[in-house]
């Protein structure tokens, strides 16, 4: 495992930022951490790099305690806004992080890293010239130096315009393959986090309210039939004394079942007398699995 | 150790990118400005006179008096703050934090820059004086006396010791005042500790435990010597103690980095 993180209690003075946190990450994993704003994800990625201490639990990164020097140069991180010398270029910002790492690149090598990122054009302005976008590229660029075997990038997406995240959806898909590298990234836009992620932790107010899969998510997500008829209220109770679990949305009937289920359900409809006036299947999205978990923030 | 000189080494070329412009735009500018005013005892006597006088050792003095005793020390609260804010200015800490370089080399890295700083801005005045002197001394009604290098050996040497002293107590003041406040703070310890020598008894057995004070501690029985020809006794403890003091200031630096580095 990259990452083994137990129990983990982090505070900042009173207020508790993570707690009762767990999470393991294996090689060639891409994993986001999802949540709103303060939900603790930067606080995670902190810890992991040795920028602060839990108040319990375990972490464990390449086996190592967090910010050991060995584990922080198997790692290529960016946190919160990128982190970058205004008045230095492209090239010689990257220079200064790779004086910096065991692994040192040559000065070809850190060209076609300006370039893989998008920024051969611009790559010889001065840094403080540059747009949030382009100052993440150069950022993730940053992180990409030394050869590292796990990524560590927080709010990749943020200031990207929509080719600009389209490119990093593209990039960080394809990485854990072209560059041998793990991901674990964090967002607050669940669409970002679908379209590469593998796994995912979902965080609110430090706690986690969802760890798995991509497909474990979806797999907790069910399907409603939607039946709306001239006496919902009547159809309703003639449902419910079927055993079927009911609930009303407006002017429909939401019924908790599988899709399989959508001929019988009909024919007991018709045969009970109910004015079908739709039936339709309802599959929850990720969205709205995202917003029931996440309760009421967002 | 090998692994731990060569992380050193690449983080002073990492501190140089990052430096090298500042460095070469104001470094020119505090060289020429403190050369003419090493030199002007060479401008003043020939503009009165019309000749030099002893032109060599006036301006000896005037390298220490103006640049060795006052402007450096002044010069190494700005290196101090530059070499400081590079980082703090841009929130680069957590940056630099994250990379796999020791929380130790990183500070004797930013306090070793310091120290290159100065030193090639001093050397540099004092390359341009002496060149200016020999060119002096081709005109017939200049007379440029050197004096004896024993001398220039020792300033140079106690100089330098005494604003490494004061650039290692700014720059742990620097890391102090960017937990609390600012830099306004160390700028203003720096610029009262550079009055100090003037204040300051030579003589006093508590020079030397004050960092801007060693200087005038250390050279004053060398110009002494310079002056009267009488061979000042100076004890062996007065460059140990500037230089524990240097160590102390470093490694409480590092215990302060280590306990709670800044982000």
């Amino acid at each position: 495992m990259l990452i083994i993180a137990k129990n983990i209690r982090v505070c900042y003075g009173a207020k508790i930022a993570l707690d009762g946190f767990n999470f393991e990450m294996a090689p060639a994993e891409i994993s986001a951490i999802l949540g709103p704003n303060g939900s603790g994800k930067t606080t995670f990625f902190r810890l992991l790099l040795g920028l602060l201490k839990q108040r319990a639990g375990d972490v464990e990164v390449f086996g190592n305690t967090p910010g050991n020097i060995n584990s922080l140069s198997k790692i290529g991180a960016t946190i919160e806004t990128p982190s970058l010398y205004g008045h230095l270029s492209a090239l010689e910002n990257i220079q200064v992080t790779s004086h910096l790492k065991e692994k040192q690149p040559d000065n070809k090598a850190i060209r076609e890293l300006i370039d893989e990122v998008g920024l051969g054009d611009v790559g010889k302005l001065p840094a403080s010239k540059y747009s949030l976008g382009m100052r993440q590229r150069l950022a993730l660029a940053q992180a990409l130096i030394g050869e590292p075997e796990l990524l560590i990038l927080d709010e990749p997406a943020n200031g990207l315009d929509p080719v600009g995240i389209r490119w990093f959806r593209e990039w960080a898909v394809n990485a854990p393959v072209t560059r041998k590298l793990s991901i674990l990234f964090s967002s607050h836009i669940l669409n970002e986090v679908a379209q590469i992620a593998q796994k995912v932790v979902l965080l609110k107010e430090g706690k986690i309210k969802f760890s798995g899969t991509l497909e474990q998510l979806k797999g907790e997500s069910s399907h409603k039939i939607r039946v709306r008829t001239s006496d919902n209220a009547g159809t309703k109770a003639f449902l419910q004394s079927n055993g079927f679990n009911v609930t009303s949305d407006k002017d429909v009937l939401l019924l908790d079942s599988p899709p399989e289920k959508m001929s019988e359900i009909s024919k007991l409809l018709v045969q009970g007398g109910q004015d079908l006036l739709e039936f339709t299947c309802q599959e929850t999205t990720l969205e709205d699995l995202y917003l029931s978990l996440m309760g009421d923030s967002h | 150790m090998s692994g731990q000189f060569n992380s050193f080494c690449h983080a002073i070329k990492a501190e140089w990118l990052k430096g090298r412009r500042t460095f070469l735009r104001f470094s020119p500018l505090v060289v020429s400005f403190a050369t003419v005013i090493i030199l002007l005892p060479i401008a003043w006597k020939v503009i009165t006179d019309g000749k030099s006088g002893n032109t060599g050792i006036n301006c000896l003095d005037f390298y220490f008096v103006i640049w060795l005793f006052f402007m450096m020390p002044m010069y190494s609260i700005l290196v101090a703050i530059l070499n400081f804010s590079t980082e703090h200015g841009q929130g680069l800490w957590k940056h630099v934090n994250v990379q796999p370089v020791s929380g130790a080399i990183q500070t004797l890295v930013k306090h070793f820059y310091g120290w290159c700083y100065l030193f090639a801005t001093t050397i540099a005045i004092l390359a341009l004086a002496i060149l200016v002197l020999v060119v002096a001394s081709f005109f017939p009604d200049i007379t440029v006396g050197f004096t004896d290098f024993n001398f220039w050996r020792k300033a140079f040497l106690y100089s330098i010791l005494s604003s490494i002293s004061g650039i290692v107590i700014l720059t742990l003041l620097n890391v102090l005042a960017a937990r609390v406040a600012g830099f306004s703070l160390p700028a203003l310890v720096g610029f009262f500790g550079t009055l100090l020598p003037i204040f300051a008894d030579a003589n006093s057995k508590g020079a030397p435990f004050i960092p801007w004070t060693v200087g005038k501690f250390l050279l004053f029985p060398v110009i002494m010597e310079a002056r009267t020809g009488i061979k000042p006794s100076i004890e062996f403890w007065w460059i140990v103690v500037p230089i524990a003091q240097v160590a102390l200031l470093l490694w409480v630096n590092i215990f302060i980095q280590k306990k709670k580095p800044l982000y």
